[in-house]
């Protein structure tokens, strides 16, 4: 038996009974009140939910960030609060992007290739996004540290006698903290992989098949 | 707006009433079991709804345009993974709940369905549109493919299942 004999059969397959506009209407309600459960309403709410927390945070440090009455001497300096300021503005664009994007990938009225070649470049999207992010945290956390260290680092790297002793003890900080940056970033990328990984892979597969 | 609360225009309705049979094919290429079935029926149902309002009568058919969206549905794995059927929604024992074939090709046929399910996503995509008797054009315009691309892989697919069906079970 061949695919032409089948599609004979394929269309005239048994039906069942005629269904009114009205009970059809009532079947899509039901239908359409579910929440939805797909890995892509996971990552959604996740989204939603971390740009909430954000914005509390934002709301719960709004003072300290615009410099007015912190308690403590740190947070008046400029760099501070630059800092604490860009790592907020990196983490509302990272988390605005992203919720683009999960909804552009609900889109689904391209032909098959275009919506298999669109969803692949949006979840390699994602993923350098949440990369750029964690680089960039990380990069700003060391900063604020070095910066808030800054007289104590200094005078011990200029101690009497022991310039060349200190400056390799400080040097090898340094190294550690980017050795751990680097293990972090490995860390995230492993995580990111098995997260969305194999997704990734299926789409570039099933995309390179119909190519 | 919710799902659950959005209005449903009269159009969509009768859309999906009328098309019910279409959908159901659709998943029944991709989905033996019959709770996976259901669940990419309301899955398919729920992109179609929010993919509605975009949709323009002069740029696509209105089979070319629900084709399109099942296929990425199925296609693309965007689906639920874990089950939570519909209270009250479509019968799971309704139409095209995969009815085992009868008649004196029943054998064959069941062979031939075999055969259909060893297939990967795309190649049951070129399956099932050549099935739904779509035009080359069509499958071409579904697809994202050029006719001839369409034309050389659906014979790539049908030796395919040739290759399968004489493999010893």
């Amino acid at each position: 038996m061949e695919l032409d004999d089948l599609r004979r059969q394929w269309q005239t397959q048994p039906v069942g009974p005629a269904t009114s506009p009205e009970s059809t209407e009532q079947t899509l309600r039901a239908m359409l009140a579910q929440t939805p459960d797909t890995p892509l309403s996971h990552l959604k709410r996740n989204a939603r939910r971390n740009l909430s927390v954000a914005v509390l945070i934002l709301v719960i440090n709004l003072r300290a960030v615009l410099g007015q009455g912190s308690a403590h001497g740190v947070m008046n300096e400029p760099l501070m609060r630059g800092l604490l300021l860009t790592g907020f503005l990196l983490l509302f664009a990272s988390l605005i992007w992203q919720l683009w994007l999960f909804r552009q990938m609900e889109r689904t009225g391209d032909n098959l290739r275009q919506q298999l070649s669109r969803l692949t470049g949006q979840v390699k999207q994602v993923l350098q996004l949440r990369q750029v992010y964690g680089v960039g945290w990380y990069g700003l956390m060391l900063l604020a540290a070095l910066y808030l260290k800054r007289h104590a680092l200094l005078s011990y790297l200029q101690a009497d006698g022991q310039q060349l002793n200190h400056a390799l003890i400080v040097g090898a900080g340094l190294l550690a903290a980017v050795g751990m940056g680097a293990w972090l970033y490995r860390a995230g990328q492993k995580q990111r992989q098995r997260r969305y990984g194999q997704y990734l892979d299926q789409l570039e597969a099933t995309l390179r098949e119909l190519e | 707006m919710s799902p659950a609360t959005a209005p449903l225009s009269a159009d969509f309705t009768a859309l999906i009433g009328d098309n019910q049979p279409l959908l159901q094919r659709v998943c029944r290429m991709y989905c033996a079991d019959a709770d996976d079935r259901q669940d990419l029926y309301q899955e398919i149902v729920l992109q179609l709804w929010r993919a509605w309002p975009q949709y323009r009568p002069g740029a696509a058919k209105v089979s070319t345009w629900l084709y399109r969206v099942a296929l990425n549905v199925a296609v693309s794995d965007l689906r639920r993974r874990t089950r939570h059927p519909a209270p009250g929604a479509l019968d799971p024992e309704a139409p095209y709940a995969a009815p085992p074939p009868e008649g004196p090709d029943a054998d064959d046929l069941a062979q031939l369905y075999r055969a259909i399910e060893q297939l990967s996503s795309v190649e049951k995509a070129f399956v099932l549109l050549y099935l739904e008797d779509r035009s080359y054009e069509e499958m071409a315009d579904i697809l994202g493919l050029t006719q001839n691309n369409v034309r050389v892989k659906m014979h790539r697919v049908q030796d395919k299942l040739r290759q399968l069906l004489t493999q010893p079970a």
